[in-house]
C-alpha cells in the first residue's frame, strides 16, 4: 500500500453498540466489508463529520479532521469529503442539474455552468439535466449522486452500499466505473458493502468489520485465502472450516490431526504455534482437487476419500458435499468446481471420489476465545 | 339587513393575525417535536394538540381565567398595557390557540418527512445549516406547511366558542362573522344571518380548495 491517505481511529458508543476500530486507506479503492449492524455506516459518517465519535483521531492527507485529545472536530462543510449515502439521497425537489450544482456555491454563473456541463458529460447524463430524481433509473440516480459528490472536488469519496438498489447487469457495469474512480481522481474511495462479491470484485484493500470492530485488514487475496480467524473465514464464505490439533513440525510443514486424519499445512510464518495446540483450519472449496483417472495421488499429502452426497448448482459451477470414508465419521468436505470439470470427471451423486489439498492451500488460524466462538 | 363590513374586517384581521402567530410560534414547535426527543416531549405534544379535542368554550373559559385581571399573567399584561378580555386582540389569542394544532400537526409531519440524509449530504457539500434549511428542508416540507397554514386560517375564520368567551360580541370591536351569525339569529335578523353565513361559507370553501390543491394537485 502507498502512504496512507486516510488514517482513522474511531471509538463511539451507542445504546447496545460499541464501535472501536482503526484502519488506514491509501489512494485506492478500499471496501469496508461486513454484515449489516457492523458499524460500517457509522464509520463513514464519522469520517464525513456527520457523527462526532467519543474518542479517536481521523487524519486525511495530513490534515487532522478529528482528534478527541486536542479537541479538533472540523465540521462536514470544511472536510471536503464526498459522501454518497445508501439510496443516494438525491434532492427530490431539484432537477439533475440543480442536484449536481448544489456543491458549487459562490462561483460565477458562467464557471458554474461550464463545470456542470462537463460533469454531465463525464457521467453520461446528457439530456437528463432537467429531469427530477424520481424520473431516473437506479443507475442514472447513482451517476447523479456521484456527479454531485465529485463536482466539489472531494479529497476522499465515501460510498455506502452503492449497488444495493441495482439489478445484476447494471451492478456489474457501474461497479467497473466505480473501480476506476481512484485512478481517475487520485483520491481514495471507501466503499461500504455487505456483499462479498462487490468487495472482492472492486477493492484492492478489504477491511473486514463485525460488531463495531475491524477483524482483518489486508489485500483481498489475504482476506479471501488467509482469513485471520473462524469468523472472518465464515464471512468470506469459506465452506471448509475445521477444528484440528497440532501434532508436530516437519521443516516448513505443520502436521495436524483432524478427527483422526493427519493433514499437512504450510507453516504460517507469523503465527506462534505449539504441538498439542487446538487450531482452526480452512480451505476454500475451489482449492480442493478431485483426482482424475490419469492422476497418481500416491505420495501426495492430504489425500482424502469420500462419497458425493449432495450437489448444488449455481451459475459458476457445482458445489459438491462429500462425506469422508475413513476413518468413518460424519465429516463433510465441500468441493466447488466448474461445470466442464464436473462433466469431464464423470461425477454424479453417490460416486466415490479421491481428493487432495495442497499444503499451501490449507490455512491455519488461531482458535478464537470460547466466548466469541460460542456466539458466532 | 345585509352583512356588516366591520364583522368582515374584524374576522379577516383576527384570522390573519392568529394564523401568523401559529406560524411563528407553531413552526419552531413543530420543528422541535419532529426532530428532537427530550423529557417532556410527550406532554408538550399533548398540550399543543389538546385544543383539538377540548370543547372550545372550555378552552375559552380557561383563557378568560388565565388572561383576566385576577390572574398573574393578566396583571403582567396589564402592566404592558395589553388588554385581552373583551378586545379583538383577545379574539386573536383565542383563535390562535384553537387553530394551532391544525398547523402544527401537518407541519410536524412535514419536517419529520424530510430525509435527514439529504441534509447530511448537503452539509458535506459545504452548505451552512441555515442554507441547508432554506434550500432543502423548507422546500420539501413546504407543501405540508402550506396545508397547515390554510387549515389554521380556515379554523381561525370560523372559531366561535372560545372567541365569544374571551372577546365577547361587541359590534365593530370584537364581533367576528361567526359570532355575528349567532348574534343575528338571536336578534331575529335573518337577512344578516343569511348574508354572513354565505360569506363565511365562501371563505371556508376557498380555503379548502387551496388546501386540496396543495395536497393533491401540487404533488410534484
Amino acid at each position: 500500500m502507498a502512504a496512507p491517505a486516510l488514517e482513522a481511529h474511531i471509538a463511539h458508543r451507542l445504546p447496545g453498540f460499541k464501535l472501536d476500530l482503526s484502519f488506514q486507506v491509501g489512494r485506492e479503492l478500499a471496501a469496508l466489508f461486513g454484515p449489516s449492524g457492523a458499524g460500517k455506516t457509522l464509520t463513514l459518517r464519522a469520517i464525513a463529520g456527520l457523527l462526532c465519535p467519543h474518542r479517536g483521531r481521523i487524519v486525511l492527507e495530513g490534515q487532522v479532521l478529528f482528534d478527541s485529545t486536542s479537541g479538533i472536530n472540523l465540521p462536514p462543510q470544511r472536510r471536503r469529503v464526498g459522501y454518497v449515502p445508501q439510496g443516494y439521497a438525491l434532492f427530490p425537489h431539484m432537477t439533475v442539474a440543480q442536484n449536481i450544482a448544489y456543491g458549487l456555491h459562490g462561483l460565477p454563473k458562467r464557471e458554474r455552468e461550464d463545470m456542470i456541463a462537463r460533469m454531465v458529460e463525464l457521467m453520461g447524463l446528457q439530456g437528463l439535466e432537467e429531469r427530477r430524481p424520481h424520473q431516473l433509473s437506479g443507475g442514472q440516480q447513482q451517476r447523479v449522486a456521484l456527479a454531485r459528490a465529485l463536482i466539489a472536488r472531494p479529497r476522499i469519496l465515501l460510498l455506502d452500499e452503492p449497488f444495493s438498489a441495482l439489478d445484476e447487469a447494471l451492478r456489474r457495469e457501474l461497479a467497473e466505473e466505480v473501480a476506476r474512480l481512484p485512478a481517475r481522481l487520485g483520491v481514495p474511495v471507501i466503499l461500504v458493502t455487505h456483499d462479498l462479491s462487490d468487495a472482492f470484485h472492486l477493492a484492492q484493500r478489504v477491511i473486514v468489520m463485525d460488531r463495531g470492530r475491524v477483524l482483518q485488514e489486508g489485500t483481498r487475496e489475504e482476506v479471501f485465502y488467509r482469513p485471520r480467524n473462524r469468523r472472518v473465514a465464515q464471512m468470506v464464505l469459506m465452506r471448509n472450516i475445521w477444528h484440528a490439533r497440532i501434532v508436530a513440525f516437519e521443516g516448513d510443514m505443520v502436521v495436524l490431526d483432524w478427527q483422526g486424519r493427519l493433514l499437512r499445512a504450510l507453516r504460517p510464518p507469523q503465527l506462534l504455534l505449539q504441538p498439542g495446540q487446538p487450531v482452526d483450519i480452512c480451505v476454500r472449496s475451489t482449492q480442493v482437487m478431485i483426482r482424475r483417472p490419469e492422476d497418481d495421488f500416491s505420495g501426495r499429502p492430504n489425500v482424502l476419500r469420500g462419497r458425493i452426497v449432495h450437489e448444488a448448482m449455481d451459475p459458476e459451477g457445482y458445489t459438491l458435499t462429500v462425506v469422508l470414508a475413513e476413518p468413518p465419521g460424519p465429516q463433510q468436505i465441500y468441493v466447488q468446481l466448474h461445470g466442464h470439470a464436473y462433466l469431464r470427471l464423470g461425477l454424479h451423486l453417490r460416486k466415490d471420489i479421491e481428493m487432495s489439498i495442497r499444503p499451501q492451500d490449507l490455512h491455519i488460524m488461531p482458535q478464537e476465545d470460547p466466548i466469541s466462538f460460542m456466539s458466532s | 339587513m345585509a352583512i356588516y363590513p366591520d364583522d368582515v374586517r374584524i374576522t379577516l384581521q383576527v384570522a390573519t393575525l392568529a394564523t401568523l402567530i401559529c406560524l411563528v410560534v407553531g413552526g419552531p414547535l413543530a420543528w422541535v417535536l419532529a426532530r428532537y426527543s427530550f423529557p417532556g416531549r410527550g406532554l408538550l405534544s399533548l398540550l399543543v394538540t389538546a385544543p383539538l379535542a377540548l370543547p372550545p368554550t372550555v378552552v375559552g373559559y380557561y383563557l378568560l381565567r388565565g388572561l383576566g385581571h385576577g390572574s398573574p399573567l393578566g396583571r403582567l399584561l396589564d402592566r404592558i398595557g395589553l388588554e385581552l378580555v373583551f378586545t379583538w386582540q383577545g379574539a386573536v389569542v383565542a383563535a390562535a390557540v384553537l387553530a394551532a394544532p391544525l398547523f402544527i400537526i401537518p407541519a410536524q409531519a412535514g419536517f419529520a418527512g424530510v430525509d435527514q440524509e439529504l441534509e447530511r449530504v448537503a452539509a458535506t457539500l459545504g452548505r451552512s445549516r441555515l442554507s441547508i434549511f432554506l434550500t432543502i428542508t423548507l422546500p420539501i416540507a413546504a407543501r405540508n406547511l402550506g396545508a397547515g397554514v390554510v387549515l389554521a386560517f380556515a379554523k381561525a375564520v370560523g372559531e366561535f366558542g372560545a372567541t365569544v368567551m374571551v372577546a365577547g360580541a361587541i359590534p365593530g370591536r370584537t364581533r367576528t362573522m361567526a359570532v355575528s351569525v349567532y348574534d343575528a339569529i338571536q336578534a331575529g335578523d335573518l337577512g344578516r344571518a343569511n348574508a354572513t353565513a354565505l360569506a363565511l361559507l365562501g371563505i371556508s370553501l376557498a380555503s379548502l380548495s387551496i388546501f386540496a390543491a396543495l395536497t393533491t394537485f401540487l404533488r410534484r
